[in-house]
């Protein structure tokens, strides 16, 4: 079955600034959607709204054609999986349980074998299957993102929304995280990430939405959207692109 | 080798459930009364008229079954409060309820116009109304907090600092009645119900908190240890799974207000066992509430019956009321926790 998300024409406001200007974006199953923009553009709020923990004043999120408002908070977290920037370390929380409380949409009272299982997967597929009883506090930054990675898909979502993935992560798990959510999508699941590292984006997205100052600045593939135009009058940087290896680099060091 | 940590995260809860019942009638064979155990478990099955079965029924027995229950409910408390709140140093006795409980006794004491101490038993014409105060202040101070958390907009820890700098004004009051109004023995009276005691319950008052416990307390921070480790994580985390971390706040602060201030406000103040028990269970079984949250409960119940314990027998007959021995024993030991806590990467 295809999945589809859309969003239309969305407007978020924080008191005087608009975080969100009519925004609007379309993506289907086994796609890869980078948002990506200068710091205050607009990307984590709009995941934000994606994902329905922050209500737009105007404008709609479609899950499979049906508003987001329409579908109960529960059912929403069931398929929508999110992987935030940072979480909070307190409490000497193991990465077996955090990565449970991804099941939580699924749980009544208590953890069947099945989320167990679904726990054991999810740690399976991220490589974290032997820091399981380590606490939260003991990770490095990469162990961390991949465990956040690992809470999010334990609870089996159609859409993955990732915020900064790559801003802990060393080359060889940028490169690992990757070849990640590309299987993932290859799966059929919907990606959805905000993201700052240009080259990142432009190596593993389908398509790519450019934010300025909450609106669309420019939307498609990657290649259309990555032009030398396009970053300069939105980052103020003079960029070097070399599209053969599809690498975006600012032109002065 | 997950289900090898499982494995012993259920023997460490099982040990200390049994610790707690092994130690029920080790508790009540000590005292001025001496017994052997054999005796004290002959009446226990086999109640009848002798003097130690009135010792034991209607003494010991009680207080200790007060120890586990009111235990319980200070250890959840603790645990919850502290998840839900993501504070270490959020509790029902930091949120200020044990101050609060402690102004109502004066102003009832007050009201009533007499108290006594006879053979360091505290005698009050109307207990009923003291406790009713009690809670009725405790309860007060919960509704302050609530509205500084939803109409004020306060966050987690500034709620935790105005709720003790509130604590600090019921002093205040508490101290400035006693100046102006109480006499002597009054003062005695509010000072001496502020170390709480649990030879001070009564069986009807006993079978009420204990209803309250199972009937609400217990189940509810039960069904929500796995709704506090997402909270832990962070609130726009509990959103997106579906969870109302608002929702959960206000409703963990109701149930745990309840269960305190209705045991504060028969057995006096507390203090400590709802900070330690989930720092030290926290460390026998980690930060997961599946089995932190029990595990802390019946921590609550083992410090506070071995409290109650020492305080009965170290200088016996003289009855050192539970609350001075929570307190002498828990600050030095709350300090150790967090110490090797700490060592342990333990931040929160």
């Amino acid at each position: 079955m295809v999945i589809e998300v859309e969003v239309k024409g969305v407007k978020v406001h924080y008191k005087s600034v608009k975080a969100l200007d009519g925004v609007s974006l379309y993506v289907k199953s086994g796609q890869i959607l980078s948002i990506v923009g200068p710091n205050g553009a607009g990307k984590s709020t709009l995941l934000k709204v994606i994902n329905g923990i922050l209500k737009p004043k105007i404008g709609t999120v479609y899950l499979n054609q049906k508003s987001l408002s329409e579908i109960p908070l529960r059912e929403v977290a069931k398929r929508m999986g999110i992987v935030p920037q940072s979480i909070h370390l307190t409490g000497m929380l193991t990465v077996y349980d955090f990565v449970m409380t991804g099941r939580r949409p699924y749980i009544d009272f208590m953890p069947s074998k099945k989320d167990e299982e679904k726990v054991y997967e999810a740690l399976k597929i991220v490589g974290a299957v032997d820091l399981a009883e380590r606490t939260l506090e003991e990770l490095s930054g990469g162990e961390l993102q991949r465990v956040i990675i690992a809470r999010a898909l334990a609870g089996e979502p159609e859409v993955l929304l990732l915020d900064e993935p790559t801003s802990n992560l060393d080359l060889k798990y940028q490169i690992e995280t990757q070849k990640l959510v590309k299987s993932l999508s290859s799966k059929g699941l919907i990606t959805i990430m905000a993201i700052h590292d240009l080259t990142y984006a432009y190596r593993i997205s389908d398509k790519m939405l450019m934010l300025n100052k909450g609106k669309v600045f420019a939307a498609g593939k990657p290649e259309e959207v990555l032009t030398s135009k396009n970053i300069q009058e939105v980052y103020g940087v003079k960029p070097l692109i070399i599209a053969e290896h599809k690498l975006v680099v600012p032109a002065e060091a | 080798m997950m289900k090898h940590s499982i494995r012993k995260k259920q023997l460490i809860l099982l040990s200390l459930i049994f610790l707690t019942f092994i130690l029920v009638p080790i508790s009540i064979s000590l005292g001025w009364y001496k017994a052997s155990l054999l005796d004290i478990l002959r009446v226990l099955f086999m109640p009848d008229k002798s003097p130690l079965s009135t010792v034991v029924w209607d003494l010991r027995l009680r207080r200790i079954l007060a120890a586990i229950v009111i235990g319980a409910i200070l250890g959840g408390a603790g645990a919850a409060i502290q998840a839900s709140m993501r504070n270490p140093l959020a509790s029902p006795f930091t949120f200020g309820l044990s101050s609060a409980a402690s102004l109502g006794v004066a102003v009832a004491l007050l009201i009533l116009q007499g108290g006594a101490i006879q053979r360091f038993q505290i005698y009050v014409y109307n207990p009923f109304l003291v406790s009713t105060f009690a809670f009725i202040f405790s309860l007060l101070q919960v509704s302050i907090i609530l509205l500084l958390a939803y109409k004020a907009g306060l966050s987690a820890g500034a709620l935790v600092l105005s709720a003790i700098a509130i604590s600090f004004s019921y002093q205040a009051i508490l101290y400035l009645l006693q100046y102006l109004y109480l006499n002597e023995i009054l003062v005695s009276t509010v000072v001496f119900w502020t170390f709480g005691d649990l030879g001070r319950i009564a069986w009807t008052e006993f079978d009420l908190v204990a209803l309250t416990s199972i009937a609400i307390v217990f189940p509810y921070f039960i069904y929500r240890s796995l709704d506090y480790d997402l909270i832990l994580s962070g609130d726009e985390l509990a959103k997106s799974s579906g969870v109302r971390p608002e929702r959960i706040r206000l409703e963990t602060t109701i149930v745990a207000a309840l269960g305190t201030a209705l045991a504060t406000s028969f057995v006096g103040v507390i203090g400590f066992v709802c900070l330690i028990a989930p720092h030290a269970a926290r460390l026998l079984v980690g930060g997961g509430h599946r089995y932190l949250m029990p595990t802390s409960m019946v921590m609550g119940s083992l410090i506070l019956t071995l409290s109650d314990t020492m305080g009965r027998t170290i200088i016996a007959p003289t009855i050192i009321p539970v609350g001075i021995m929570t307190s002498l024993v828990g600050v030095p030991l709350l300090v150790y926790l967090l110490i090797k806590g700490g060592k342990h990467g333990h931040r929160g």
